[in-house]
Formats: C-alpha cells, structure tokens, sequence
C-alpha cells in the first residue's frame, strides 16, 4: 500500500468522517437546487439547507483546533 | 461499436457520495457502475471497460492511489478523477503524476465535475470519429479482401485492376502465407468471371496416381475404383477460374499435360477417348522459385513461359512493414465481431511488437498470433502482454529450430501412425501455417502431411 498522503495530525478521523457526511448533504442539495424550479418555494428551503451544511463545514477547523 | 453511453465508474467506502455521484452522472449521459473498492474491485477492473473513473482517495483496504495504478494496469484508456475530503498538494501532484485527470476536493464543486465529465464525454466521442474516419481511410487501402497500404502493394492492386480482365493464365509467386489464393480470387472477381467457379486445389494435396483423374476426370470403369464416372476440376471450374496451389509440386508428366490443356482447351478424361471442351481461366501459385527448379529440370521450361506471360509476386510481410498495422485493425476488427469482444485497438507497446516481429509465415502468421490475441484478451485494447503470449506460439520454432539430438532422432523415428488434430494444429500454429516446416517437424513428406490435413479437415 502506497504511504498515507495524510498525516494523521492533520485532520483526525472523525473530523474526516464528518466532513465526509456534510460533503453529501451539500451535494444533495447541489442536485435538488440544479433540478427545483427557481420559483419554486422548495428552491429557497434547499438552499437555507446548503447554506447551514457549508456553515458546518467552516466550523471544522476550528473544531479540529479545540479537539486537540 | 457497443452504445455509445459513456461509463463511468465510481469508488468510495462511503455510500453516500456514492450516490451522489451516480444521480450526477447520470443526468450527465453516464452509465455508472458503484464499487466500494478493495481488492475485490482491483479483481475486477480489467473486465469492467469503463471511460472514467471517479476515485476516493482515502479508503481502507486499497488507496484511491493504489486503484489509480491498478486502473492505468488494466485499462489505460480509462481517465481517472481522484475525490477526497482533504485536499493536499503533496497527493494532488503525486496523482496527477500518476496519470490522473484531475483532483476534486469535496464537498464537490459540481460545476467542475460537470466541465471534467464533459470533457471526458467529449474526448470520446472524438475517438470515436477518428476511429470512423480510420476504418474509412482503411477502406482505401482494401482491395477485394486484401488490405495493403504499402506502395509495392498500392501497385500490386492497380496492376490486379487492369490486367483482371485480360488474364487467360498467370503465375502469383511469394512465400507462404503473403496472399497468394486472394490475390487469385481477386483475378476471379475481377475479371468478369464473378459469377463462375472459383476451383482451387493444391497439388501438394493429391496423390501422384490420382492427378490425372482430379484434375480432367475420368470415365466409369477407368480404373479400379472408379465405380461412377466423374468430372475433373476443368471441368467443374468451366467458364471460370481453376486455381493451381504449389504448381513447383506437379510432377512432371502431369506438367506437360496441363500445358496442353492451357494451349488447346481441350480435357480428356481417363478412359475417354473423346475430348471436352473447356473455357477455364488458370491461375498458379507457388512459393519455390520456379526458374531455379526449370534450370534443375524439374519442372518444364514450356509451362513455365506459359504461365508466367503474367506475374505477380508478393513480397514478404518483412519487406512490406507499413502493412503490418492496416492488416492487425482490420483482424481484430474481424476477431472482435466473431468473438463477441468490445476490442478496438492495442497498446503502443504491442503494436511496437507486431511491426518489429519476423514473421516467417507472413499474413497468415499475424492473422493466428491476432486471432490467439483477441481469445486471450477480456479488455478493449490488446496489451503487450496479450500480444508477446499470443506470438510465443507462433515465433519460435520457425527461427529456432536447433538440430539437437532429441530432434535428430524424432526426425528419423517412424512417423506416429495417428497424428491426432490437435498435434497437428499445434505443430501448425508453432511453425506460422508453413506446411514445409510443419512436415520437416513431424517427419512425414508434405503429401502425407496434407492427407492429414484433409483427413481432419483442417485445409
Ligand atoms: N493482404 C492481405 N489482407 C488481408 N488478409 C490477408 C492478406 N494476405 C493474406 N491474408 C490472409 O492470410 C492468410 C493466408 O493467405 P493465402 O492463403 O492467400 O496465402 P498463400 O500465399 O496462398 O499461402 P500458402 O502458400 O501457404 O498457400 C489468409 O487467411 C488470408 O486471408
């Protein structure tokens, strides 16, 4: 197996993880904003979900910071 | 060509990017095949012949880097798109290094994955015009089932076009294998003689008591065993093209018969006593070098000069290497169809392979070693690999085919009585079709060889 590209300091497994879940609820939504009408009132629903999940992800770091 | 949907393929232990991926995909023209990975999938990845591949990078068992190897192992055509959750720059270069197309972080940019994705859509159906385009360029440089890009070939086909229609009888001279019988059957075609028989027979093939009555036939009674009265191949090929195989084995009184049918038109069977008119066309072929065996008395001077008023000669495959390539694509494309496979080209290294071999059975030594290729192969392209195995049967022998003792002995041993199908067909494979060199081999004369042969239909 090549080397681990990531040092495990960098980034711990569970952070990975999370990250890894809110990755999929972005994208989810990604594919719901692409397919909702703009007019649609489901369209902004959506989008208030992207913008909490993005929300999440930024807190990451700092997360990752206070977990050390 | 299979559909023309594009596949990709998408790995991840974490299922849902997965689908993700895949709702994606699709709505971007793709089929998707959803693997976990692991080694299960590096089991599976020469079979799949997918178009692209999306990759995590961090998964257990087997690194997105080590899939990403394992694909440009098995299918080098397949692009790859490396996904993770933790972009670093260190693994971005090390994967483009690597060959890989490009580098997503997630959460997904989707508008990048769309423009990667078009351009790997696009890339293909671009290959795909271009291979269109190929098979139409190669269209030009096939001639009544020969394929032939070289320029001593170009000429060859020309001179076929414009001497088809006046031939009465003519000499096609080369090795073994370059093409002799098609470029008779063109002669045929071509000359306004479509419609008529095509009769070949190789006088290597008969038995020397029986020349007379296969070639002009013979009467009930004639002899004992001739129960009914039978046509010869004059006969039979009337109005249209008798083709002589290994003319340099007719013995000699046969030769001056034969001429005297070519001069006259006439045939007598055995045991007539009458004469039958007959408008055949004759057309002979050999590989020795007929002039040589007239010099040596072997073979008679009248026929020679009456057969070779036309002359064809095919050069060697060695002597014509621009041909090698046209001639493998328009095999595997025969192979592919025949054999159910999505194979559409090889791999430079193979194709290096194929241009620098001897060939010593020339077309028909690559026709086998392409035919082997394409039964070995589960991918699209044909591998050095697949290629190099698929030659060994073939190549070796022919070069290398040292007189030690062992082969001293088998070579005076009384011949097997049996020679069952399948030792003939290996010894065949192994010594490129060359029947002289298969019945040097098996230490039989290339007669019984051919009985053989015909025994076990193979010819
Ligand atoms: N130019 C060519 N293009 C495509 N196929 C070819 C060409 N030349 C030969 N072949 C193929 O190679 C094989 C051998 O050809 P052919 O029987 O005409 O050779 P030959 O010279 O008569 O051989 P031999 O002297 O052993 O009888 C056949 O399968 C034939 O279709």
């Amino acid at each position: 197996m090549a080397a681990d590209p990531h040092p495990p300091t960098e980034e711990s497994p569970l952070l990975h993880q999370f990250k890894n879940h809110l990755a999929i609820v972005v994208g989810f939504c990604d594919l719901l904003l692409h397919e909702i009408a703009d007019a649609d009132p489901k369209h902004a629903d959506v989008a208030e979900m992207r913008k909490a999940a993005e929300a999440a992800m930024a807190l990451l770091p700092e997360l990752s910071r206070r977990l050390r | 060509m299979a559909d023309t949907r594009p596949t990709l393929l998408v790995v991840d232990d974490e299922p849902g990017i997965i689908a993700m991926v895949e709702r994606f995909a699709r709505i971007q023209g793709f089929d998707v095949i959803a693997h976990a990975g692991g080694r299960q999938l590096v089991a599976e990845l020469p079979t799949m012949n997918c178009d692209v591949a999306l990759v995590d990078l961090r998964m257990p068992e087997v690194s997105g880097l080590d899939v990403l190897r394992a694909i440009r192992d098995a299918d080098p055509a397949c692009q790859v798109i490396l996904m993770t959750a933790h972009a670093s720059v260190e693994s971005a270069i090390e994967a483009v290094k690597l060959g890989a197309l490009d580098y997503l972080s997630k959460p997904f940019d989707f508008e990048r994955l769309g423009e990667l994705l078009t351009n790997v859509r696009e890339g293909l159906e671009r290959r795909r015009r271009l291979l269109t385009a190929d098979r139409e360029l190669a269209s030009r440089f096939q001639f009544c089932g020969m394929v032939g890009r070289s320029p001593v070939m170009q000429e060859l086909f020309d001179i076929i076009r414009r001497l088809a229609p006046h031939v009465r009888t003519a000499l096609v001279t080369g090795e073994t294998g370059t093409g002799k019988e098609l470029v008779a059957r063109a002669l045929h075609k071509l000359g306004g003689r479509r419609d008529k028989r095509f009769v070949a027979s190789n006088c290597s093939a008969i038995v020397e008591s029986l020349f007379e009555s296969e070639l002009f036939g013979h009467t009930r009674g004639a002899f004992t065993g001739a129960s009914e009265a039978k046509p010869g191949m004059f006969e039979l090929a009337d109005g249209g093209t008798l083709f002589l195989d290994e003319i340099g084995e007719l013995p000699l009184v046969m030769q001056a018969k034969l001429l005297r049918v070519v001069e006259y038109g006439e045939v007598q069977r055995v045991g007539a006593t009458d004469t039958r008119r007959v408008d055949v066309r004759v057309i002979a072929a050999t590989n020795r070098d007929l002039r040589e065996e007239v010099r040596l008395g072997r073979f008679r001077q009248d026929l020679y000069y009456r057969l070779n008023i036309v002359e064809i000669a095919l050069p060697p495959l060695r002597d014509r290497r621009e041909d090698i390539s046209y001639l493998a694509a328009a095999f595997i494309q025969d192979f592919a169809a025949r054999f159910g496979k999505s194979i559409v080209g090889m791999s430079p290294g193979a194709e290096r392979l194929l241009s620098n071999a001897p060939w010593p059975g020339n077309v028909r030594e690559l026709r086998n070693t392409l035919e082997r290729a394409c039964m070995l192969t589960d991918g699209r392209m044909l591998s050095e690999r697949e290629v190099l195995s698929a030659l060994g049967g073939a190549a070796r022998p022919a070069v290398a085919a040292p007189a030690t003792a062992s082969a001293q002995v088998a070579r005076i041993a009384p011949p097997p009585r049996d020679l069952d199908r399948s030792q003939l067909e290996e010894v065949l494979q192994r010594v490129g079709g060359n029947k002289s060199a298969a019945a040097r081999e098996l230490g039989v004369s290339r007669r019984a060889l051919y009985r053989r042969l015909e025994n076990h239909g193979l010819h």
